[in-house]
């Protein structure tokens, strides 16, 4: 198994941080009012609205998958022979755990 | 008897029920959703790769995100498509808004008048029937014209209304998204890499930002607020958008963090900022403008949140500074930073009001401008006992690269306003007053006026108002007589008054040379805080903010003087202002 650089464990905090800015993306277009619109346009916007909801949840889901994925790469890595250099270890070990 | 030809009714007008603002900030919503969906297409492309991880893992996770790299900048640019037409529309609605106001009064006063004609017909002799008739003509003339323009208008705001159904509805799948937008290059990726270096003049930044297409100067906005938000030679305008943008982003993203209870204590920094550059904006947004009775325009021109350790860089304008014939840069002083904003932009939209009270032919925009990084300590708090420790703790350094940073502002509103210069007018207040001295004395401040009020003194460069660089007949000093930080400043050749306290000279003083305007406080002194006196020069209706309206107006003519400080050789330092009782004079409606 190859070294794993410790950027990969920023890069792991990275993809938590894009979870979260695009989780609250998705907030800020479902929250966003479609009260200004006619009648006849507010239906479409709210359609609209909901669809996008659903598109940037989606990319904050495959966002949150990529940093379970070097987190678990990380892991399975540490817990192989190689992972026995003491210094690779602790520069990778912080990053195993999820932080937010 | 003669048989009248009454006139044709005019239509009834359908119901228009639509809040543009509101649509515009739905619009807003989703530029703000695109430039975090572009923050993702832009960290795959570069710091997501990991290029020192080698391996079948690593090659495996490049693929993968690979693909969501594309959907990301595809999403991106569909979402922003989609904001851009949306705000087409809410313009539209307004233009609409408008037209449908004219429409229904004018079918009010048809209604009225046919229904007059209609009684005079029913009565008519035969000799008034001619009479009558061309009355019905003219009055059936108006009437088929208006069925006309109503009949274009439902047919105008349908069309509309038809065209953004479908905008929605072609973009609302992530398929639709991708057939359209997969692969297809950002224009401001091309426009960014034109972009002038940092080092360059407003004047050349803003020959780029022309040269741009309207579609690349768009993107920018959407995809990279940042890299023109702040940036001196970009009209006010567009950085204000830019900015919009940025602050929108945030304070989703921050306040998403702060409900799951995740903020650390930078971003709780962060947040204060932010919220508080939404507070200020507010503020200005609702007052009205006394001669239009509309809400004053609000310009988000600097948006720096995390600047100075955290502090903040802000600045917000009342008024449009990209067409204002007179623009005026609010300086503050101690204490002030990005979370001090919403006050600022309160005395901004005061001090506006104040000068479209005064002149209403002329238009203004005053910024309030939190652009340094100003002193974090309060003097008289400094020894920590309640007592003076101005020398201490106040040191002219901040001010020196403060008025470095105003001078380039300056620069930057010069350079968006080539060939249509605004009259321009720097007021500094308390240590503001000497971060404008230096921005004057250190960098030729490019203004036409100068405004010192509450001054502890405008630095030790400048010993006479002549060196301040606008003349000394166009600097002005507001001191109130009770104000204990306006008699910091040096008095007189040995300085009786208060050793080395202030920094510089004392402006109010006779011997500076500047032109002392009255600024005293009809409730001056009544206060227990000593320091009351000092926070009083923007409020409406003293003589203040009267005075500094007409300065910004370039009505000197009608600036009230006042009396100057004089030092006796024989004695203490003098204010004549202390004996003459304070006015109102009016600022606002």
């Amino acid at each position: 198994m190859a070294v794993i650089p410790p950027e990969v464990g920023q890069r792991s905090r990275d993809w938590d941080d894009q979870n979260l800015d695009l989780t609250a993306a998705a907030g800020q277009v479902s929250d966003s009012g479609t009260g200004g619109f006619t009648p006849t346009v507010r239906t479409a916007a709210k359609t609209f609205r909901t669809a996008w909801h659903g598109h940037l949840t989606t990319l904050a889901t495959d966002a949150e998958s990529q940093a379970d994925g070097l987190r678990e790469t990380m892991t399975d890595w540490l817990n192989t022979d190689q992972s026995a250099d003491v210094q690779q270890r602790s520069l990778i070990d912080p990053y195993v755990q999820e932080i937010r | 008897m003669t048989e009248i030809r009454l006139p044709t009714e005019p239509v009834k007008l359908p119901e228009f029920d639509c809040d543009p603002a509101l649509i515009e900030g739905f619009a807003a919503d989703l530029l703000a959703a695109s430039a975090q969906v572009d923050d993702l297409g832009t960290f795959v492309a570069g710091s997501a790769r990991v290029p020192t991880w080698i391996g079948s893992d690593a090659d495996q996770y490049r693929t993968g995100i690979t693909a969501l790299g594309t959907r990301a900048d595809a999403m991106s640019l569909a979402l922003r498509g989609v904001s851009q037409r949306v705000s087409l529309h809410a313009t539209r609605m307004t233009t609409y808004e408008t037209t449908y106001s004219d429409l229904k009064e004018r079918r009010l006063q048809l209604s009225i008048a046919i229904a007059e004609v209609k009684g005079l017909a029913a009565t008519a002799t035969e000799d008034q029937v001619a009479e009558i008739q061309g009355k019905c003509d003219t009055l059936n003339t108006r009437s088929v014209e208006f069925n006309t323009d109503a009949s274009d208008f439902v047919t105008d705001v349908s069309e509309e209304e038809s065209a953004m159904v479908a905008a929605f509805g072609e973009m609302q799948t992530r398929d639709q998204v991708m057939k359209r937008y997969e692969g297809v290059p950002d224009p401001a990726d091309g426009a960014l890499a034109s972009k002038p270096g940092p080092d360059a003049s407003p004047s050349a930044v803003n020959a780029w930002w022309e040269g741009l297409t309207e579609e690349q100067r768009q993107a920018i906005i959407a995809a990279s607020p940042g890299s023109i938000g702040n940036l001196d030679g970009i009209p006010a305008a567009d950085r204000d958008a830019a900015n919009t943008v940025a602050l929108n982003r945030d304070l989703a993203a921050l306040r998403l963090l702060e409900e799951r209870g995740v903020l650390t204590d930078s971003e709780k920094e962060h947040l204060v900022n932010a919220e508080a550059a939404e507070k200020g904006l507010e503020n200005i947004r609702e007052q009205v403008d006394p001669v239009t009775g509309e809400p004053i325009l609000a310009q988000l021109y600097i948006y720096d949140p995390l600047a100075f350790d955290g502090d903040g860089r802000v600045a917000i304008a009342a008024g449009d500074i990209d067409t204002a014939d007179n623009v005026s840069v609010v300086v503050p002083g101690l204490t002030n930073d990005g979370g001090s904003i919403p006050g600022q932009a309160t005395n901004a939209a005061d001090i506006y009001t104040a000068a479209r009270y005064d002149d209403p032919s002329q238009t203004n925009a005053t910024l309030a401008w939190m652009g340094y990084d100003a002193p974090d300590s309060v003097p008289w708090e400094g020894d920590g006992q309640g007592g003076w420790d101005f020398a201490g703790v106040v040191k002219e350094d901040m001010a020196e690269r403060g008025g470095e940073r105003l001078a380039d502002t300056v620069d930057g509103i010069r350079a968006i306003r080539e060939g249509d210069q605004p009259h321009l007018t720097a007021v500094g207040h308390s240590y503001g007053s000497t971060t404008t001295g230096h921005a004057a004395t250190d960098h030729g401040l490019d203004v036409d006026d100068i405004v010192l009020v509450g001054s502890p003194g405008p630095g030790d460069a400048a010993e006479h108002a002549t060196d301040l660089g606008v003349g000394s007949d166009h600097v002005w000093v507001g001191t109130n007589s009770l104000d204990p930080v306006g008699g910091l400043g040096d008095k007189g050749w040995i300085n009786k008054g208060n050793i080395e306290l202030g920094l510089g000279r004392d402006p109010a003083e006779d011997d500076f040379g500047a032109i002392r305007f009255q600024a005293e406080a009809t409730d001056r002194g009544t206060s227990l805080d000593p320091f009351d006196d000092h926070s009083k020069y923007f409020d409406p209706n003293t003589e203040s903010l009267h005075n500094i309206a007409e300065i910004i107006n370039g009505h000197y003519d009608d600036v009230t003087r006042a009396e100057h400080k004089y030092d006796p050789w024989y004695d203490s330092p003098r204010d004549p202002e202390v004996w003459r009782y304070p006015t109102a004079p009016k600022t606002e409606p």
